[in-house]
């Protein structure tokens, strides 16, 4: 040990002095060579030969040096050192190539580096909390997939009773209003079992979190804790938040402590940013009841799952009990069937997000594009590199002549190419962290902003250097080992330009080419087909008109308005609207359209036999002028009018789908139906038929809905406003907020945004990737361009001399021209022909992003191939052009 | 070339080289420099052992990392500068151990090569 820890120091010493120790060295050894010098002239010989005698035996001094030196074991690190020094005296004194080839390099790798850098914030990210790969959701299932909203008593059913888990807790997302430091806003919170923390493994940054027993007593324990970035925004960071009281709901809370600032909750991209008891459940909650057996399925269930236990087995126990609990559970046979049947355990060690659902395939669709972008990128500065080696041919030879290696050169070019890809990759960073906040806005916020830490960490930075190490050696390899299989002799004598050995490289070159064409027009097909799938799903009729409406949201949930004044407020607001200049009509509605969450209830349609499938339907509560307002058109019978007032009685209006599916052939007006369970349900009058809409998202079929009268039932917390203005809707959106304001500074207004606004939101999935596909297609298709331009200029530089020959013997322009073009267009053509078969197979894979094409789309592959090959011939048209006004004089005398 | 074909220049046994330089500065008082131990090995095997310089100096090299020989500059015998190397307290240690190996090796290669 302690003479290993000596042999380092000398080592160190070593390198320290090392030009000393050459030096020594050197001396050394021409002191042993004059001694034997001298030896051989004492045996007899003559000066000269003496002293050439010794050389001779000696051998090769610098050699021996090297051996010597090598014992010191820093060989390695030494020739690294030169092969950098020198790699770096290449780059700089060919500023072209080189701003080609990291530019290129850097649009692949920063494309690379953005990707996945989102892939590994939706994605990979482990939750920050201690060993998250034990944590698992406790879900159930049934044919209808899986649901992972548990509730209370099945929770302490299976807390009290699973041996697998080493804890098991339970939690409620919700939103709140909360007032702190007296201003009012909308927080995403949470309600939390006692152990959320502790089974966490997260700490406080200030203060303490919850525990156990701060979940004992329903109702009894109005603290709080709030998230570092809450904290942060809220209290400025001040220490002396502990203590102090918010309301949430307009309950009063103590502060007890501050989460760390990584912690952000469960749910990927959205920051949780205050945590309650569940005991206060009742109190800030929805106001279900925690004990109801049967319903309210809203609680995510966590466990953490011991060391040793498998998965599988832990399951199993749960499902034991889960089942023994369903079995007192009132509940509908199919509804058991659908999504009762099983446990299902699904691993949380990435927390749990609704994100992450939207998003992996999409973004694995990216990353897969934006590897073959990176792979044109490579195949570009593999030719660049193929034509530069064949430039440096001669420094090559001259350098293999003189003793080097082949290994050795081999490893010094691949260290040019590591160190333009290692720059590449750099600047590639630089992008990539540039733009993967713009990939972020893509994102829609649904509610809350979305958090999402992308800022480049250690993973980014590795994952960003492992691929431009793999691709330095990928682009490299090739043209290295080419380059330095050299004919010595012929290369010598020759001059530079002599097309000899030359067809193999060529050759290489001519099969970058083709398999660029062929990815590129892959790219192009799968950039079409996403960018003519947008187009449709933004031409799709929706049934409603688009254009001209503001929309927002006014949500009373915890606040003062309740019941009538709740109902007061509406009306109120309603004329306000009305009145605002602009606005030709003003609505309200219980559901929003595109996703607007319409509630579903129970139908009866006397006279129908009724299957499960149809015994729900989604019911939106309108005001009058609701299908005005939003563009419905009525097909048959009236809209609701003043005179469906409380006391008339009720009536329905149904879409055209509600029409045909429960009164074929019949002429719905007049008809009864009731909707929803007693005692609520009420036999309503079918009094008007509308053309059916897309409110649940523009993908899917119109809606079945039921419109009932909002005057004629009892008022909602959460409504949406709905205004159909003159003008540029967004025009009016501050007048909107002033008006809600001078109604009450404490009515909550959110989300104020025109109806083609929320209708583009909705398209959030299908925007990011054809915007994305796009961009990369045609950058692919550029690069591809830029390859093919270089080596067709090229093979034309080299050729000079033989086209002035073929010009003095009587060719014509156009002749040398389709000598050119004739080239260009093969290589095209055979990357095409490879390309469409490859585009035809994989296109498959993204059909279900698509929408109102098939992915054999002919329309769609034959725009892309017919770009392909008009940007290919103009990429060849430039040098074969300049071919033709060689000057035959000039050329054949240059020689 | 004028190198006599019968008087056959072994080949050093491999792995020997260091065992007779360290052995060669143990027998010698005085620090050497690296053609003296050249000459020395020749000179005593009788022109048996040759020791290529292609490889001389490398060991040196190794034996001065691994802290079995020592070396300082000085002047030879005819005042010109040289670097002379001295056995250390870890080379004489080194040295016993290679010597006992090669002895029971040594050993060993005879018994098989002996006549029953």
């Amino acid at each position: 040990m302690v003479n290993q820890l000596s042999q380092i120091w000398r080592r160190l010493i070593y390198y320290w002095r090392r030009d000393e120790f050459d030096r020594e060295l050197a001396e050394e050894m021409r002191f042993h060579l004059e001694l034997k010098s001298e030896g051989n002239r004492a045996a007899g010989m003559a000066p000269e030969e003496a002293h050439l005698t010794a050389q001779r035996q000696f051998g090769n001094p610098t050699l021996l040096q090297e051996v010597s030196r090598e014992m010191w074991g820093y060989r390695s690190l030494e020739t690294l050192v030169q092969d950098v020094r020198y790699g770096l005296r290449m780059l700089i004194r060919h500023p072209g190539f080189t701003a080609v080839a990291v530019l290129s390099l850097a649009l692949g790798i920063g494309a690379n580096t953005a990707i996945f850098s989102l892939i590994d914030a939706v994605l990979l990210k482990y939750l920050p909390v201690k060993a998250p790969e034990q944590l698992y959701l406790i879900a159930h299932a049934g044919e209808r997939g899986v649901s992972e909203g548990s509730n209370f008593p099945l929770f302490e059913q299976l807390r009290d009773h699973s041996q697998s888990f080493s804890g098991l807790m339970a939690f409620n997302p919700n939103q709140w209003k909360v007032t702190a430091n007296g201003e009012t806003e909308l927080i995403s919170g949470q309600v939390v079992t006692g152990n959320y923390f502790s089974l966490l493994g997260v700490g406080a940054a200030l203060g303490r979190t919850l525990t156990v027993d701060d979940d004992r007593v329903p109702k009894g324990h109005p603290v709080a804790v709030i998230s570092y970035a809450y904290w942060q925004r809220r209290f400025a960071g001040d220490p002396g938040v502990l203590g102090q009281s918010i309301a949430i709901d307009l309950m009063p809370f103590t502060i007890i402590g501050v989460t760390p600032p990584e912690f952000f909750g469960l749910q990927v991209g959205r920051s949780t940013d205050i945590s309650v008891p569940m005991s206060m459940h009742p109190l800030v909650g929805s106001g279900s009841s925690l004990s109801n057996r049967s319903g309210w399925w809203r609680l995510p269930m966590l466990g953490r799952l011991k060391p040793g236990v498998k998965v599988e087995q832990a399951r199993a126990e749960l499902d034991v009990l889960f089942q023994q609990f369903m079995a007192d559970v009132e509940m509908k046979p199919e509804w058991r069937r659908d999504s009762f049947a099983r446990v299902e355990l699904i691993p949380a060690s990435n927390g749990l997000a609704e994100l992450r659902r939207q998003f992996s395939s999409p973004l694995q669709v990216l990353m897969v594009v934006v590897g073959l972008v990176l792979l044109i990128a490579c195949a570009n500065v593999a030719n660049l590199l193929l034509a530069r080696a064949s430039v440096r041919q001669k420094e090559i030879a001259i350098r293999l002549a003189i003793g080097a290696g082949r290994v050795r050169l081999v490893r010094q070019l691949l260290t040019e190419s590591v160190l333009l890809a290692l720059t590449g990759g750099s600047l590639g960073l630089f992008f990539a962290y540039r733009v993967s906040n713009l990939l972020v806005s893509f994102i829609p916020p649904k509610g809350a902003p979305l958090t999402l830490h992308l800022s480049p960490d250690a993973r980014i930075l590795g994952f960003t250097a492992a691929v431009s190490l793999l691709t330095g050696i990928l682009f490299g390899l090739a043209p290295a080992l080419q380059a330095t299989r050299v004919e010595l002799n012929a290369t010598l004598k020759d001059n530079a330009r002599s097309p000899s050995g030359s067809p193999a490289r060529f050759g290489l070159g001519k099969v970058l080419i083709v398999s660029q064409v062929a990815i590129s027009l892959l790219l192009l097909v799968g950039a079409g087909l996403f960018v003519r799938s947008l187009q449709n799903l933004k031409h799709v009729e929706t049934g409603f008109n688009r254009d001209h409406v503001l929309l927002f949201n006014i949500n009373c949930y915890g606040t003062a308005y309740k019941g009538d004044k709740l109902s007061a407020l509406h009306q109120e607001l309603l004329e306000k609207m009305n009145a605002l200049p602009g606005v030709r009509s003003a609505t309200l509605s219980t559901a929003g359209p595109i996703g607007g969450g319409m509630d579903g209830r129970r139908i009866t349609v006397p006279g129908f036999a009724h299957r499960y499938e149809d015994e729900g339907i989604s019911v939106n509560w309108v005001e009058q002028r609701y299908f005005e307002t939003m563009g419905i058109s009525l097909v048959a019978g009236r809209d609701f009018s003043l005179q469906d007032s409380e006391q008339a009685p009720k009536v329905a209006v149904i879409s055209e789908s509600v029409a045909r599916y429960y009164f074929p052939n019949e002429n719905p007006l007049g008809r009864r139906i009731t909707v929803g369970l007693p005692p609520e349900a009420g036999q309503c009058e079918i009094v008007g038929v509308v053309k059916g809409a897309k409110f649940d998202g523009l993908r899917k079929e119109n809606t079945r809905v039921v419109y009932l009268s909002h005057r004629q039932s009892w008022t909602r917390p959460s409504i949406t406003f709905a205004l159909r203005t003159a003008g540029d809707p967004s025009n009016l959106i501050a007048a909107v907020r002033r008006e809600v304001r001078a109604v009450g500074q404490d009515v909550p207004v959110t989300s104020v945004k025109t109806l083609a606004a929320q209708v583009d939101e909705s398209l959030a999935r299908e925007r990011l990737v054809a915007t994305l596909s796009g961009f990369f297609g045609l950058l692919a298709l550029l690069l591809a361009c830029l390859g093919l331009y270089g080596i067709m200029a090229y093979a034309v530089a080299r050729r000079t001399h033989e086209i002035g020959i073929r010009l003095a013997l009587g060719a014509q322009r156009g002749d040398v021209v389709w000598l050119v073009m004739r080239e260009t267009l093969l290589l095209a053509l055979i990357g095409v022909a490879i390309g469409l078969p490859a585009a035809l197979a994989t296109t498959r894979l993204i059909s279900d992003f698509l929408f109102g094409l098939t992915a054999t789309d002919p329309a769609t592959i034959s725009m892309a191939t017919l770009l392909m090959i008009a940007v290919a011939a103009l990429a060849g048209y430039l040098p074969a052009r300049r071919a033709s006004r060689v000057d035959p004089m000039v050329a054949l005398r240059d020689e | 070339m004028g190198r006599d074909k019968h008087q056959k220049k072994s080949e050093l046994l491999p792995g020997t080289l260091d065992m007779l330089v360290l052995k060669t500065l143990e027998r010698n008082p005085m620090p050497m420099h690296g053609y003296g131990i050249a000459q020395y090995i020749q000179q005593i095997s009788q022109d048996v052992l040759q020791v290529e310089e292609g490889s001389l100096y490398p060991a040196l090299q190794r034996m001065k990392l691994k802290g079995w020989v020592a070396s300082e500059w000085g002047y030879s015998t005819n005042n010109r500068r040289a670097r002379f190397y001295r056995l250390t307290a870890a080379g004489r240690k080194q040295l016993e151990r290679e010597e006992s190996d090669f002895d029971r090796m040594l050993e060993a290669i005879l018994r098989v090569m002996q006549p029953v």
